[in-house]
């Protein structure tokens, strides 16, 4: 039951996370940057190269958004409760009886925590930079400085709020920080 | 038996995409076909009548003293060759007028001296004043009847003031006008022998004797088919016996581009495949009117050369100050609306590049990475190109340059060319103006090939005449030629307006 109530609270936050995605990348909200999703696309994350075909950057957007983003949300879906599933799962089987023995599984979170970091950027490489159709229309810098320092921090949020809300209470000094934040 | 229906399916599946972007690609390359139309003109080859005008001024009697002269060989053979480019002929002689010619008696002109004699009330020491008023002449091509055929013999003896001023217009308006109704002026300039006197040599009165040769000319206005056929027949039967080294002809016409290449119509000569440029099977079809290529990451640009010769109708000006328009499609999918599958880039200037012109011959480049403006394609993706080679101008483009090879004895000095600069580097012509009128040493001779009418062998001006007549030159040039050959030259490039030299499809993956 209690096992439960934790699939519950990771839904509770992943669920929002992709959704704010889903919806910064697929829906026309007119008062985010360009005025429309493809807009946002062509202008904050295309290649801005003038000696390339404008004819062809609508086009591009789509792509983009239907062989690239499409998916990698799928899988950072996929992905992110798989990891906290099993960060779930290990803390169950640790058999840890009382918090000051969890304090000493730190580096395991902390693997988890790099192993979500990385698997994200290494996802949004392969499918948004290394992807055939897709590569050659994102500029460089933006997938560089942009969308990979922006996907650092927003993964390290959500795994950190997943741990907050899905650790069990005898595992949270596992988790730096936690007890002090939970305490106040 | 399930495997097998669904075999079936997946074939029948497979064969309808095959077919979907066969048919996208039909009707992208439809567009190309607008050349083709060009190409299905019917040809006329006969003049429903053919006006003859024979300049009869005195100074043409010289002509038909030589017992074979050119003059009487093309004359004789214009005569009878005239009825199998005309249904119909109707003969002239002029000086100031021109005054019909009977067909019985239309023999005289390469025989009888009477027809060059002064007529009417003229009297005997004025007669050499009289010259032939070619303007006048020229008149009767603003009223000549549609599909007939004028043509005029004469020395091109000018009056003084018969290029200049308002007169200049009497002369080029009608052949304006014929350019404008779609007809063709042809030109020949032949040397022929002449033994007589010369009258009226810029003013002077005493004529000159020594001329042993002079050119004549011929000048066609009429159906552009029908002169060149004119021209054939003239050149199986009479040239070879006159000389070809005597022989010059142009036409003048807006119909330039008589056979240009079209869709895949190219010689393989066309294409230097250089490194990374290959052929290759783009579409995975079987198509005629396609030329593919597989083009790498690391290449050299593929460059297209061909002969405008072999496009434009012979013996006219060539076309020059090239650039191309290219229409691009970008396939993106195997399946949908066409337009789904094949993204369209609209026409650009800057895909395939002029790169030179040495006369006849032409050189564009594609996929040329050192070009800033190019523009960019991405890769990993077929690309059907269908690129129109444009003319802006006719007549020799003028380059400027400067010698630019330190171990140059010309090192550092300016020349004037119509052959572009080579290695050396291209100036401006103010830069060219003002470095020839500080440091007048550094100029080179100009290496701008004249028209043949422009040469020193067929004009001459008044100020050089003194010097033409003591060197008693056995061949005699014509007075202010240069000046009637610029005016057909101006003619020419006036009315010319931008036209498509020829078109190509060219389908290209740019591989990985």
């Amino acid at each position: 039951m209690r096992f439960i109530k934790t699939i519950i609270w990771l839904l509770l936050v992943t669920v929002p996370f992709i959704l704010f995605l889903v919806a910064v990348s697929f829906f026309d909200w007119d008062f985010i940057g360009q005025g429309n999703h493809i807009s946002n696309i062509i202008f904050y994350i295309l290649d801005q190269n003038p000696l390339l075909a404008n004819e062809l950057r609508y086009q591009n957007a789509l792509d983009v958004l239907d062989f690239g983003i499409f998916y990698l949300l799928i899988y950072l879906t996929i992905f992110w409760l798989v990891i906290n599933i099993i960060w779930i799962t290990i803390g169950e089987f640790l058999n840890i009886d009382r918090p000051s023995k969890a304090i000493n599984y730190i580096w395991l979170w902390s693997i988890f925590f790099i192993v979500c970091i990385t698997g994200t950027l290494i996802m949004n490489y392969l499918i948004l930079y290394l992807k055939d159709d897709i590569w050659h229309f994102i500029d460089k810098d933006v997938f560089r400085w942009k969308i990979q320092i922006f996907s650092f921090f927003y993964t390290a949020i959500y795994f950190y709020l997943c741990s907050i809300f899905t650790t069990s209470r005898v595992m949270r000094p596992a988790v730096p920080l936690l007890n002090i934040i939970l305490r106040n | 038996m399930n495997k097998i229906i669904i075999i079936i399916l997946l074939f029948f599946i497979g064969h309808f995409q095959v077919l979907a972007n066969e048919n996208c690609v039909n009707d992208i390359l439809s567009s190309s076909n607008k050349t083709n139309v060009t190409l299905s003109k019917n040809k006329i080859s006969k003049a429903s009548q053919a006006f003859l005008f024979f300049d009869t001024s005195i100074n043409m009697g010289g002509f038909i003293n030589p017992p074979s002269s050119a003059y009487k060989l093309f004359v004789s053979e214009l005569i009878k060759k005239t009825p199998l480019i005309s249904k119909n002929q109707i003969f002239h002689t002029y000086i100031s007028t021109p005054e019909p010619l009977s067909v019985n008696k239309i023999g005289g002109i390469t025989t009888k001296h009477k027809f060059y004699e002064c007529k009417g009330d003229v009297p005997q020491n004025q007669c050499h004043t009289r010259k032939a008023k070619f303007s006048k002449i020229l008149n009767f091509l603003n009223i000549a009847p549609k599909d007939s055929l004028t043509i005029i013999v004469s020395d091109l003896f000018w009056e003084v003031n018969e290029l200049a001023g308002d007169n200049r217009d009497k002369v080029e308006k009608p052949f304006v006008n014929a350019l404008k109704k779609g007809e063709a002026i042809g030109i020949f300039g032949i040397q022929s022998l002449y033994e007589g006197k010369i009258f009226g040599i810029c003013g002077t009165s005493a004529p000159y004797e020594n001329a042993a040769s002079r050119p004549f000319f011929v000048i066609l206005v009429g159906n552009k088919d029908v002169i060149l056929e004119f021209k054939h027949i003239m050149d199986e039967d009479i040239f070879s016996t006159i000389g070809i080294d005597k022989v010059e002809f142009n036409i003048f016409t807006n119909d330039i581009i008589s056979t240009p290449y079209y869709a895949a119509n190219w010689p393989s000569t066309t294409f230097d495949l250089s490194e990374g440029i290959s052929k290759q099977n783009v579409l995975n079809e079987d198509r005629q009117d396609l030329i593919e290529f597989g083009v790498n990451r690391e290449h050299e640009p593929l460059n297209i050369s061909f002969d405008l010769n072999k496009v434009q109708t012979p013996h006219t000006i060539l076309v020059s100050d090239f650039y191309t328009k290219t229409l691009t499609h970008q396939k993106r999918r195997d399946s949908g609306s066409c337009d789904k599958q094949w993204i369209k880039i609209n026409e650009r200037e800057n895909i395939v590049f002029f790169k030179n012109q040495d006369l006849n011959n032409l050189d564009f480049d594609m996929f040329n990475t050192k070009r800033p403006d190019s523009l960019q394609f991405q890769r990993n993706k077929e690309y059907l190109f269908q690129i129109d080679f444009i003319a802006r101008k006719i007549g020799k483009v003028i380059k400027y340059c400067q010698h630019s090879d330190q171990s140059s004895p010309n090192y550092n000095k300016i020349y004037d060319t119509d052959k572009g600069c080579s290695k050396d580097k291209e100036i401006s012509k103010e830069d060219y103006i003002i470095i020839a009128e500080k440091t007048p040493e550094r100029r080179l001779p100009s290496q701008v090939e004249k028209f043949w009418m422009q040469k020193d062998k067929w004009s001459f001006s008044c100020e050089r005449s003194q010097a033409i007549m003591d060197a008693e030159r056995p061949l005699f040039p014509v007075l202010n030629l240069d000046t009637f050959g610029a005016l057909l030259i101006d003619i020419q490039e006036t009315n010319f307006k931008e036209t498509s030299v020829s078109q190509m499809n060219i389908a290209v993956r740019l591989n990985k």
